[in-house]
């Protein structure tokens, strides 16, 4: 293998693990304080893509033109306002309500949410796929050993892994993370000693959303968006998710980048088992280690 | 002579027999129309022969999601049909009412075509999936309903899952002419009978369709330029809509040299495919063969595809062609599509429009045989064997085997070009092929596997030699 050829696919790896990074350690987040598997988490990385491809297309090139930096920086950050609003006001009380209830009624709860999110992506951005590419071919190529290589991906592999960053740090060294790590251990235990765990779900349902929204709308610009995105979604990061290990903020990372370097490298030597690998993958975690390779130690 | 009394009555009740049934058999024959209809002949009108209630037509088609550039389009084409024909006064009066399902996964569809049994449609136009007919068909058959399928052209449905089918119909060239049309399309167009070397990478999509296109365009370049001058640089089979990042995909088509790309990728993912693989320089160094590329509303093949391009339309119709000023029929059909959709029609559009009118054409037909509105297994008499001439030209319904049922018409390819005047990407220098030269003739038996055509290509084309 060539060296450029080499070094495209460390990058598709890592694109590709940035996005589901975001989601899978959303999900954790969630599943950590409020022991739910929220199924409907992936309609907020599909909303987050949808806006940005609605705004893009519909505002941003017709007012802005094809300025680069607008087009990066506008359309994500009314994404990802868009999919916490939207998560306060639909999936926060449901979560809440769910809250102590059992998984079979969470599962179907929150599936059912999946399902009302799907009903109106369609009503509000009709039955076609929306695509907005021009983020993606405004930022142009990088020379990559002589050949090029899209450095929009490379700029979501920074973003991410910036943001990423932050989590680490707001999970690590803050008093709030501190509470959110106590909580993932032991809520109750958290509640005696006085702190306020309602507050902390919420917190942690936003935190989660935004990262989602944040995901849609990255990867958006390098593809497209339509009705059916979101179980496809959930189906990888699940696969990271129980790779990972749930509730585990490390193994949200692990999780994410063993899924991705199977994904590239199943692509690369067997193309027409890819989803067949990657669910052996899991599998082999599931017989092995149950709790998932980061997972049985909380955040 | 004296007459009794008692003849007297009897002479007046014969008389009165006679002359009652002179005055009856005088009625019959000369009575007013009105008066017939009314008393002499059992009253059987028109509201009889024709049912009164209205036609209702299922129409199921791919309008969601990945698959919906092109089962929109198609929806709209039968939509369109059925609108005009009420607007002219239905089918011999009877107004069409459509009910509308979504074709999804095969059980799914099964389970949607059934209700709309339920709901007593009478005939149905539908399905885009070749995952989806072999798995209706075998219900239309057991159910009795005449079923045309748009697309899902899969060989396989009339070679082996319904061979003999009596109630399902097909409208969109068979699957085989598609990946055999393009290859000679890129025979003809990138000249490959001159080059000693063609290094091809395929990618399709990992189901019955992106197989068949594979197969079919494969068996043509090995048949017409020779299996030493064909080189397979890899083969790519990512999952239906299942994958949104081809970056992989492209980086090793990259690494291998491609000269040509070989794809039946359809609807979002050729257009998720097209787009990164510009964005990583791909096309600058490979040229693609597409099966489908511009099947899918036209609009959306924007102005940032390139040129030159072998521009598939599933071997079927595009727009432009035939010719607006030579056959007005199309010209018609594009404008009044326009006015309706706000956007131009796709070879979808084109076959569910003409699925609808074949069924008009065939209850009328039998209509003038019968007398009266035709049970659907009288019908089939006047489906099978029948042309029609649509938008795209004539179609012609088969009526023997191999490939019973299956809807003919003369295939297209042409090349990828920019057009100021509509704004995207078109389908221009259209090579038309004449059907018969690139698919199995009536009566040929031979082995299906993995298609009739396939095997027929195989033992009866001349080797290094184009068909047309």
């Amino acid at each position: 293998m060539s060296l450029d050829t080499l070094a495209r696919y460390i990058l598709d790896t890592f694109f590709f693990a940035s996005l589901i990074s975001l989601i899978v350690s959303g999900l954790n987040i969630i599943y950590g304080v409020m022991r739910i598997v929220n199924l409907a988490h992936a309609s907020l990385f599909t909303l987050g893509a949808y806006t940005v491809a609605w705004i893009t297309a519909n505002y941003i090139v017709k007012i802005f033109g094809s300025n680069l930096i607008l087009l990066l920086v506008l359309p994500l950050t009314i994404a990802v306002i868009v999919t916490v609003l939207v998560s306060l006001v639909m999936v926060t009380p449901l979560l809440r309500y769910s809250y102590g209830k059992g998984d079979a009624f969470q599962l179907i709860v929150t599936f059912a949410l999946l399902i009302i999110f799907e009903e109106l992506f369609q009503i509000v951005w009709g039955r076609m796929p929306l695509a907005a590419n021009d983020a993606f071919f405004a930022m142009g190529t990088v020379n990559l050993f002589g050949s090029p290589y899209p450095l929009y991906k490379v700029f979501v592999i920074i973003v991410a892994f910036l943001i990423i960053l932050a989590l680490w740090l707001l999970t690590y060294r803050t008093y709030l993370g501190l509470l959110l790590r106590a909580t993932s251990m032991d809520s109750e235990m958290v509640q005696a000693l006085g702190a306020n765990v309602i507050r902390l779900i919420v917190v942690a349902i936003i935190t989660a959303s935004l990262l989602a929204g944040l995901g849609g709308a990255l990867y958006v610009p390098t593809a497209s968006v339509a009705l059916g995105l979101s179980l496809d979604v959930l189906i990888v990061a699940f696969v990271g998710l129980v790779i990972g290990g749930l509730g585990s903020f490390i193994g949200s990372l692990i999780g994410a980048l063993i899924v991705s370097i199977f994904r590239t490298l199943s692509i690369y030597f067997f193309p027409e088992l890819e989803l067949v690998i990657l669910f052996t993958v899991a599998l082999i975690v599931l017989i092995f280690k149950p709790e998932g390779i980061g997972g049985g130690k909380g955040w | 002579m004296s007459v009794s009394r008692r003849d007297f009555l009897r002479g007046l009740i014969g008389g009165l027999i006679l002359g009652g049934a002179a005055t009856a058999l005088g009625l019959y024959v000369a009575a007013p129309e009105w008066f017939r209809r009314r008393f002499v002949e059992k009253p059987v009108t028109e509201v009889e022969r024709v049912p009164a209630r209205p036609l209702k037509i299922g129409l199921q088609f791919m309008t969601r999601g990945g698959g919906a550039p092109w089962g929109d389009p198609t929806f709209k084409g039968a939509m369109l049909a059925v609108e005009e024909i009420n607007a002219a006064g239905g089918i011999l009066g009877r107004r069409i009412e459509p009910v509308i399902k979504d074709e999804t996964s095969p059980d799914e569809t099964v389970r949607e075509y059934k209700a709309m049994i339920g709901e007593g449609i009478e005939f149905y136009v539908g399905l885009i999936s070749s995952s989806n007919t072999p798995a209706v068909a075998p219900v239309a058959e057991e159910a009795g309903i005449i079923s045309f399928f748009v697309d899902g052209c899969t060989d396989i449905l009339f070679e082996k899952t319904v061979p003999d089918p009596k109630f399902s119909f097909r409208i969109t060239n068979i699957q085989s002419a598609d990946g055999v049309t393009a290859a000679l399309g890129a025979i003809k167009f990138f000249n490959l009978m001159e080059k000693d070397k063609v290094r091809i990478a395929h990618i399709h999509p990992d189901y019955a369709y992106g197989r068949n296109a594979h197969a079919h365009m494969q068996i043509v370049f090995e048949k017409v330029l020779g299996r030493d001058r064909v080189e397979v640089v890899e083969e790519f089979w990512p999952g239906l809509f299942r994958v949104t990042d081809f970056g992989p995909f492209i980086t090793k088509m990259m690494a291998g040299r491609t000269d040509i790309v070989a794809t039946s990728l359809w609807a979002m993912d050729f257009i998720n495919f097209y787009k990164q693989a510009l964005a990583y320089g791909l096309f600058k160094v490979a040229k693609v063969v597409s099966t489908i590329s511009h099947g899918i509303a036209p609009h959306l093949v924007e102005s940032d595809y390139p040129e030159g391009f072998v521009a598939g339309v599933h071997a079927n119709y595009y727009f432009l062609y035939p010719e607006h000023e030579s056959y007005p029929l199309n010209k018609i059909f594009v404008e009044n599509y326009r006015k309706r959709w706000g956007e131009y029609p796709t070879n979808g559009s084109e076959g569910a429009y003409t699925a609808v009118y074949l069924y008009k054409a065939a209850v009328e037909r039998a209509y003038g045989a019968l007398g009266r509105w035709p049970e659907a297994d009288e019908l089939i008499k006047f489906i099978e064997g029948a042309s029609i001439y649509g938008p795209a030209g004539i179609l012609t319904i088969r009526a023997r085997r191999p490939n019973k049922h299956q809807g003919y018409k003369n295939a297209i390819v042409g090349i990828s070009k920019v057009d100021p005047r509509y704004g995207f990407n078109i389908l221009a220098n259209p090579l038309r092929i004449p059907i018969e030269r690139i698919t199995v003739p009536e009566g040929w038996e031979g082995r299906e596997d993995p298609t009739m055509a396939y095997n027929w290509i195989r033992e009866t084309w001349r080797e290094g030699e184009l068909p047309v």
